[in-house]
């Protein structure tokens, strides 16, 4: 469930990012360049709103020789709530409905609950 | 990943392995990603953030400073309580006193993490960690500087028995103290945040009317001077009403306010009465009716409340009471606004009067959290129905059951 706290200015940048193509789903270092925040700011403000529920993670089901597979992320319904309510643009209709790279990553199995602590 | 990177790398892989089940996977995922990241400086300070991300979800820092605050209290307790000179049965009873406080804390805490998991994640169950193993370090510390105050008598033959025994009564309620703050705090804790914090909030305002009004009268020349019009005897009265009243108010909030499903399993078969409710309200074993089981965690809730409100308001009596006390012969404008009616040769017969009855106190630490668990009980029980017995009694939804026209002979409430 959202909560209704009111997220940070770093975390408004993240959401925003993501909603740029809610259904799409994004990489840790795409989102870093994309936002101009570091790892160590970027990856507790995704836990946080994976444990919300407003982003749901997943590993990426193809397996490329030469390097492992990377974590992707995207939106779930409740995040683009939450980002609408945060005032953050919403993108089209047509923009929101593309699959990137034409990958469907493999669904993790659910997380453990984690209280949310932030 | 390339030579500058590997280390960092490495050591973040192992630094994982602090993280807690559902974490562990983010740490990959920066190592994953790490591969993505031009390499050299880019890459490691990459790894860096992974690094300050896993710190701060481990809690390492956290953990850490509560460690060192600690060895630093417990240092500081072992310093003051610890007198280098007039080493006698008190100051040895006092000495094994802190190390077995301390063996207790830590002990507790680590069967604890084994037992009921760790520490809850919410800030209100921190604090109250945090508050429970201060109550106690202080509590320990103003013992042995009230002890000090003891007159004579106390080293005389025969005293040691007594000693021990108050020594060995005191480290048993700092441990049943101590067992129920770990249990209410930990992740796998059966006592929600609200009973908890209804508990509390009951449990303080007893806890200072207590100290003001009972049992030892350390401050109730000052409560006659500032409540003139109201009798000793009534306001004596009225601190042991609160004693009763604030365990049973917070039980049946806690009850009637719990909604979560954080029930244990209820145990089978039919309960009537009040013990037997209560005792299958802690079973762990069997099954029961949805209906059952929603009523015997409001009752549980009750149960915790109740306990909670009586251990917070012995524990504040008697921390304030004890610091009092031994502030008494430290502090001169303290004396003289406790004792104005005495006169300067009158004070140490009434210091060492005071120092003497704070051996009462152990036994409110004893009698108050017990009558705020029965009362708690009791109330919870009154207030929640008890959903798990049909209208009628339980030999009549038999008799319904069966046809049987003798069932309805026996039922009725019970």
């Amino acid at each position: 469930m959202a909560s209704r706290r009111a997220f940070s200015p770093q975390t408004i940048r993240v959401l925003a990012a993501l909603c740029a193509e809610p259904s799409a789903w994004r990489h840790g270092y795409t989102l870093a360049k994309q936002t101009g925040l570091k790892s160590g700011t970027l990856y507790p403000i995704l836990v946080r709103l994976a444990d919300r529920g407003l982003v749901e993670a997943s590993w990426e089901d193809e397996h490329v020789p030469g390097r492992p597979r990377r974590h992707l992320y995207r939106l779930t319904a409740d995040g683009r709530a939450a980002a609408a309510t945060a005032a953050i643009p919403q993108p089209t209709a047509a923009r929101e409905g593309a699959t990137p790279r034409g990958r469907r990553p493999a669904r993790l199995a659910p997380r453990a609950a984690v209280p949310w602590t932030g | 990943m390339d030579r500058l990177s590997r280390p960092a790398a490495a050591v973040l892989r192992w630094c994982a392995r602090l993280l807690p089940a559902g974490r562990a996977e983010w740490a990959e995922a920066i190592l994953a990603e790490a591969e993505n990241v031009p390499a050299g400086w880019q890459r490691l300070a990459w790894l860096g953030g992974g690094l300050r991300m896993v710190s701060g979800e481990s809690m390492i820092m956290r953990k850490a400073g509560a460690i060192c605050a600690f060895a630093v209290a417990v240092g500081c307790i072992a310093s003051l309580s610890w007198p280098q000179s007039a080493v006698n049965r008190v100051t040895v009873a006092n000495r094994v006193s802190l190390l077995v406080t301390v063996a207790l804390l830590v002990g507790l805490w680590v069967a604890g993490r084994q037992l009921v998991g760790p520490a809850r994640a919410g800030r209100a169950q921190r604090l109250v960690r945090a508050g429970g193993y201060s109550a106690v370090l202080a509590l320990t510390l103003g013992k042995a500087s009230v002890e000090r105050m003891r007159g004579p008598e106390s080293l005389g033959p025969g005293a040691g028995g007594l000693l021990w025994t108050g020594e060995a009564l005191f480290l048993l309620v700092m441990a049943i103290f101590t067992a129920v703050v770990i249990v209410a705090t930990a992740q796998r804790s059966p006592v929600t945040t609200g009973t908890l914090l209804r508990g509390i909030a009951a449990g303080l305002p007893v806890g200072m009317a207590m100290f003001v009004f009972l049992p030892l009268g350390v401050v109730r020349y000052q409560a006659s001077r500032v409540l003139p019009a109201v009798p000793q005897d009534a306001l004596g009265a009225l601190a042991w009403t609160a004693v009763l009243v604030a365990p049973a108010v917070a039980g049946v909030l806690a009850a009637r306010r719990f909604t979560s499903g954080q029930a244990l399993p209820p145990a089978a078969g039919p309960a009537c009465g009040l013990s037997a409710r209560l005792g299958k309200a802690f079973a762990l074993s069997g099954a029961g009716t949805d209906g059952a089981a929603d009523s015997e965690a409001r009752i549980r809730q009750g149960v915790a409340a109740g306990l909670v409100a009586g251990l917070t308001g012995a524990m504040l009596a008697v921390l304030l009471g004890t610091a009092t006390i031994a502030l008494l012969p430290h502090d001169s404008q303290l004396l003289g606004w406790l004792y104005p009616h005495l006169s300067h040769a009158a004070t140490l017969p009434a210091e060492q009067g005071a120092g003497g009855n704070a051996a009462g106190y152990l036994l409110l630490l004893l009698a108050v959290p017990f009558a705020g668990l029965g009362v708690g009980s009791i109330a919870a029980l009154i207030a929640i129905p008890d959903r798990a017995q049909p209208p009628g009694g339980v030999i009549a939804a038999e008799s319904r059951l069966t046809g049987s026209a003798a069932g309805t002979l026996a039922a009725g409430p019970s």
